[in-house]
């Protein structure tokens, strides 16, 4: 008899259980439905948002819009009576303000010329405004009184908004300008540089063509970027070199670790330590350092590379994953074709 | 007793983690690996493809996936995303020409669906090098301010001197360890 009714209990919850089970599956179900189109929304709207938003086309011609609007604005001054003036420069102010945050939040992705030239461009436009509120609103020679309705007026806190910003997109400003060293927009150049203005700092060297850098001392890091027919020649960096978008250069470099990005028929003579690495390259022809100048035994001992390990002709190439077979991107450089001594 | 709570029970069983760590090349994402592992770190060499480590720390089994970060693996990083518990996003704090790609690439990241319940923890690295920016820039400059989706958090460090590892480490474990392994 109880086990008669044991089942019947089991029966039910069983049932019940399905039931409950059906009831969660198709919640989840829903809900998970309802999830992913939430998220294609999202997605597709910050892509659209973004894309307009961050290029430099839709910055330059936001900004002039914008600039054009205030001037115009100032140049209506004087058509404004008197009674209005304040609102009108209060207006005028806040439209600079909005000009200036959308700058400081465009920094990100603009070049520092563009964010220093759009930056002068304000400064110009706030003195402006400045000097025409002065000339339209005449200060008080008791300026008690003028004082406090600045105050009322609501202009301090903006201002210090103001200051904020502009503290920010100091940092931001200097954090992409602030390399130590380095040289660039050069053609046709030879440039000699010794230990004393390149000891420990990261170097860059961009946008060069046909130019000869002779570097003679041990930078912490090398940056190169965008070279073109060009011949580098450094002592023993500290730590990494990395090489991007160059062409028809040679380099003879030793480092801890090179990394060689989109950069084709380069001839390298190489002293790496721990390890060379190629993506997205070609034509790239490797031989071993064989540089010297007056004081590289020094500058080894400063860099503390060690000059017994040489991984030159060890590079691996990201684009060529197969072990069995050498990526066609890069060669070892015959012993005829090396060139045997730099003239220094 | 849903779906979750069993998963939850299951893990908390293990106690393990899936830490997943992933930044632009040369940030040093194997050397605070192998830091943090107590190996020899002065002969490491840019990462062809990837490193797991299962590391033991404070009662966790941390299972740490190391992935590449060269441009051509990028692509690849989408499949580890799996099943992560915690996300450790590495930045070279002295590499000031690439920050501006290091925040796209992290803000893409963070859009991924399957990286949604991550914790995520910004180490600051290479501390150690003269002209580094501290974890406060780091952190306006990457925006992590605007972040509403993850919890997240960025602690300074340098893998060289193993500086601040150790609390960064323990930081997500402790996100994490709240988030998944319910205290009944």
């Amino acid at each position: 008899m109880a086990g008669v009714f044991d089942d019947v209990v089991t029966c039910k919850t069983a049932a019940e259980n399905i039931r409950l089970q059906k009831q969660i599956t198709e919640k989840l179900y829903q809900r998970d439905t309802e999830r992913l189109a939430e998220v294609d929304r999202k997605k597709s709207e910050r892509l659209d948002h973004r894309s307009e938003k961050e290029s430099a086309s839709y910055f330059s011609a936001t900004f002039a819009n914008e600039r054009a609007i205030i001037e115009k604005k100032l140049e209506d001054t004087n058509t404004v009576p008197n009674s209005q003036l304040i609102d009108h420069f209060d207006s005028l102010l806040l439209s600079w303000q909005n000009l200036q945050r959308f700058v400081s939040h465009s920094t990100l992705f603009l070049s520092s010329y563009e964010v220093r030239s759009s930056m002068e461009i304000l400064n110009s436009l706030q003195k402006k405004i400045k000097m025409k509120r002065d000339s339209a609103i005449p200060k008080k020679k008791f300026a008690f009184k003028g004082q406090k309705k600045f105050d009322t007026s609501g202009n301090i806190k903006p201002a210090e908004l103001v200051e904020g910003q502009l503290k920010k997109t100091s940092i931001q400003d200097t954090a992409f300008q602030a390399m130590d060293c380095g040289f660039s927009d050069r053609i046709g150049e030879t440039l000699h540089v010794d230990n004393s203005e390149i000891f420990e700092k990261d170097v860059s060297l961009s946008r060069l063509k046909d130019c000869i850098m002779k570097l003679h001392g041990s930078p912490n890091t090398l940056h190169i970027d965008k070279l073109q027919g060009c011949k580098v020649f450094t002592g023993p960096v500290f730590t990494s070199v990395f090489i991007d978008s160059c062409k028809d250069c040679t380099f003879v470099i030793a480092c801890q670790q090179l990394r060689m990005h989109t950069t084709s028929d380069c001839d390298i003579y190489l002293h790496v330590t721990s390890r060379a690495i190629v993506e997205d390259s070609k034509g790239l022809r490797i031989a071993p350092y064989n540089y010297r100048y007056d004081g590289l035994d020094e500058d080894y001992k400063k860099s503390r590379l060690n000059r017994e390990t040489n991984n030159w002709d060890d590079l691996d190439d990201f684009n060529w994953l197969a072990s069995d077979k050498h990526s066609p991107n890069w060669s070892v450089l015959s012993d005829e074709q090396r060139v045997k001594t730099w003239e220094v | 007793m849903g779906l979750l709570t069993i998963l939850r029970k299951m893990k908390q069983k293990e106690k393990e983690m899936r830490l997943l760590m992933l930044g632009l090349d040369n940030a040093g994402k194997t050397t605070i690996l192998k830091k943090f592992n107590g190996e020899d770190i002065s002969l490491i060499s840019p990462t062809l493809g990837f490193n797991i480590k299962t590391l033991d720390h404070r009662g966790f089994k941390l299972n740490v996936w190391d992935v590449g970060g060269q441009k051509s693996l990028r692509s690849y990083w989408r499949n580890y995303f799996e099943s992560t518990d915690g996300l450790v996003w590495v930045v070279d704090s002295a590499d000031k020409r690439r920050l501006l790609d290091c925040k796209r690439e992290l803000h893409s990241l963070l859009q991924e669906e399957r990286l949604s319940g991550a914790t995520l923890l910004v180490f600051a690295n290479k501390q150690d090098l003269p002209g580094a920016l501290s974890a406060d820039d780091i952190r306006q400059i990457l925006e992590l301010d605007e972040i509403k989706t993850h919890h997240w958090q960025i602690y300074h460090c340098s893998a060289v001197t193993g500086e601040n590892l150790l609390e960064g480490i323990d930081w997500v474990i402790d996100d994490i360890a709240s988030r998944i392994f319910t205290m009944d």
